[in-house]
């Protein structure tokens, strides 16, 4: 399992992940998140310039059966919303950590990123919600 | 309640299945990906455990009547190991369940009735067979259900069997790879199949076999995807007892040609005209209209509600149901499916979809 989960970003109670550069974030939704959608077939996302805040929903993803809230696990600024998962949904599906990145944001709070949870932490979570 | 397991859940286990619990049993949602799931059953060949379903026989020298007098389809075209598609009506011509009906002789018959409303339908047969010597069983904990269906289907069972499949809409007890079953030639997915009534304990050596013959498991997620593409409903969710036959476009399983419980109250709604009616829709842009969204016209006056909505493999955008209090609405008609916040531009169509 833990070789699933990538070092390189940090997780939300939520399943979303976030990798950060900087004062930018790109963010996605995890694999286990994906997993337990199905098929997606539809995204919605923040457009360009809107601001989004911690915990609130911003988005949806949608597979067949269910209907899945996307909650900002920052503050930001949206810079770039991935046109390539709006056309092609099943990309969440196929690569969540890579072609499946759905926001790219301008961080407005760095220290946020302190409540978010490491590679490892996540896997203990997803551990305890698999009981 | 309790909830609770079919005879194959340790199969599902086996093959990773994501269980969700529908009509209070643990039913697969899907194994993997219900995409392939609904395109293995359009293009070669899907099993359901559908195991979840009601089986009640009703025995006797007055069956044929009391089902004349409890269903609304006409009993009395039907030949011993045929079936067909029937409605339990209620007194205001309300759609209690629907079903599909298997004359096994003049004195007895089994009835499929959906999961979800085993307890009402019986109840509700029970007492209406006071009047009449005829005998019930309620066998829904004894059967499993396998349905085998898709294009190639038909051809398996013809080869692990000695027996003649049966014709469309007709039924026969088989040996299919020596394990004994009784065979339907009916479906909930617009494909040619079979579905297979057989005994608990045999169930995980049949459902083993159709995998060692190639056959994609299938959950809920394909089989709703799947029943509504090719525009069937399903009850609880496109019809309740709040609707009625006519409403929901199935006035192809009424016979008025004969007494039945909720004729009268036909009789009257189809005097009075209609006040709502079952529309297929397609969205024209991205998104899902999911059950209970409303729908409005073209000049932004709400409408109705969608019950059902899907956007299955190869369709450009999503399809779905809905009823609408506008009964004049024709296909082509142009509508608005309100998607949260958005109001989604759509276009009426037959509520079939393949």
């Amino acid at each position: 399992m833990s070789k699933l989960i990538p070092s390189d970003r940090l997780f939300s109670e939520e399943h979303e992940w976030v990798k950060l550069s900087g004062e930018t974030a790109i963010i996605g939704i995890s694999e286990h998140a994906q997993s337990a959608l199905g098929d997606v077939v539809y995204v919605e996302l923040p457009d360009p310039g809107k601001e989004i805040v911690k915990g609130k929903a911003i988005g949806v993803v949608e597979s067949v059966k269910a209907v899945s809230d996307i909650y900002a696990p920052l503050s930001g600024i949206v810079l770039a919303v991935n046109q390539k998962v709006i056309d092609h949904p099943e990309q969440i599906n196929s690569d969540p950590y890579g072609e499946g990145w759905m926001l790219k944001i301008q961080v407005l709070d760095p220290k946020q990123a302190q409540l978010l949870m490491n590679n490892q932490a996540y896997e203990e979570l997803l551990e305890k919600e698999a009981k | 309640m309790s909830i609770k397991t079919t005879p194959l859940f340790q199969c599902h286990k086996d093959l990773g299945a994501h269980m969700v619990e529908f009509a209070g049993t643990m039913l697969p949602v899907r194994y993997d990906s219900e995409k392939e799931e609904h395109l293995a059953v359009r293009n070669r060949v899907g099993m359901f455990d559908v195991s979840h379903m009601g089986e009640f026989f009703v025995n006797g020298e007055q069956a044929q009547e009391f089902l004349q007098y409890v269903l609304t389809n006409n009993i009395d075209n039907l030949v011993p190991n045929q079936a067909h598609y029937s409605l339990l009506l209620n007194h205001h011509g309300g759609i209690i369940d629907d079903l599909i009906v298997y004359k096994i002789s003049n004195e007895r018959f089994l009835l499929c009735v959906n999961a979800g409303n085993i307890d009402k339908d019986w109840a509700w047969i029970k007492k209406q067979s006071e009047n009449f010597k005829v005998s019930l069983e309620n066998s829904s904990d004894s059967y499993a259900q396998i349905a085998l269906q898709g294009p190639t289907a038909v051809d398996l069972i013809q080869s692990l069997t000695p027996d003649v499949v049966p014709k469309r809409f007709h039924f026969a007890k088989m040996e299919i790879a020596a394990i004994e079953c009784l065979v339907a030639r009916t479906g909930y997915t617009g494909e040619d199949g079979v579905e297979i009534f057989l005994a608990n304990k045999l169930a995980p050596d049949l459902w083993k076999i159709f995998l060692s013959h190639d056959v994609k498991p299938c959950g809920l997620a394909a089989r709703d995807s799947l029943r509504l593409e090719a525009g069937m409903l399903l009850h609880g969710t496109d019809m309740d007892e709040e609707t009625s036959p006519l409403e929901a476009r199935l006035a192809f399983a009424v016979a008025m040609n004969k007494n039945f419980i909720g004729k009268e109250a036909l009789i009257n709604q189809k005097q009075q005209g209609l006040k709502k009616k079952l529309i297929g829709f397609k969205l024209k842009e991205r998104g899902i209209a999911r059950h209970g969204f409303k729908i409005l016209s073209k000049n932004n006056r709400e409408i109705g509600e969608v019950t059902s909505g899907t956007w299955p493999p190869n369709h450009e955008h999503a399809i779905g149901l809905a009823y609408a209090t506008d009964i004049t609405l024709n296909n082509g008609d142009e509508i608005f499916v309100a998607i949260r916040q958005r109001l989604s531009p759509a276009i009426v169509a037959k509520p079939k979809f393949l």
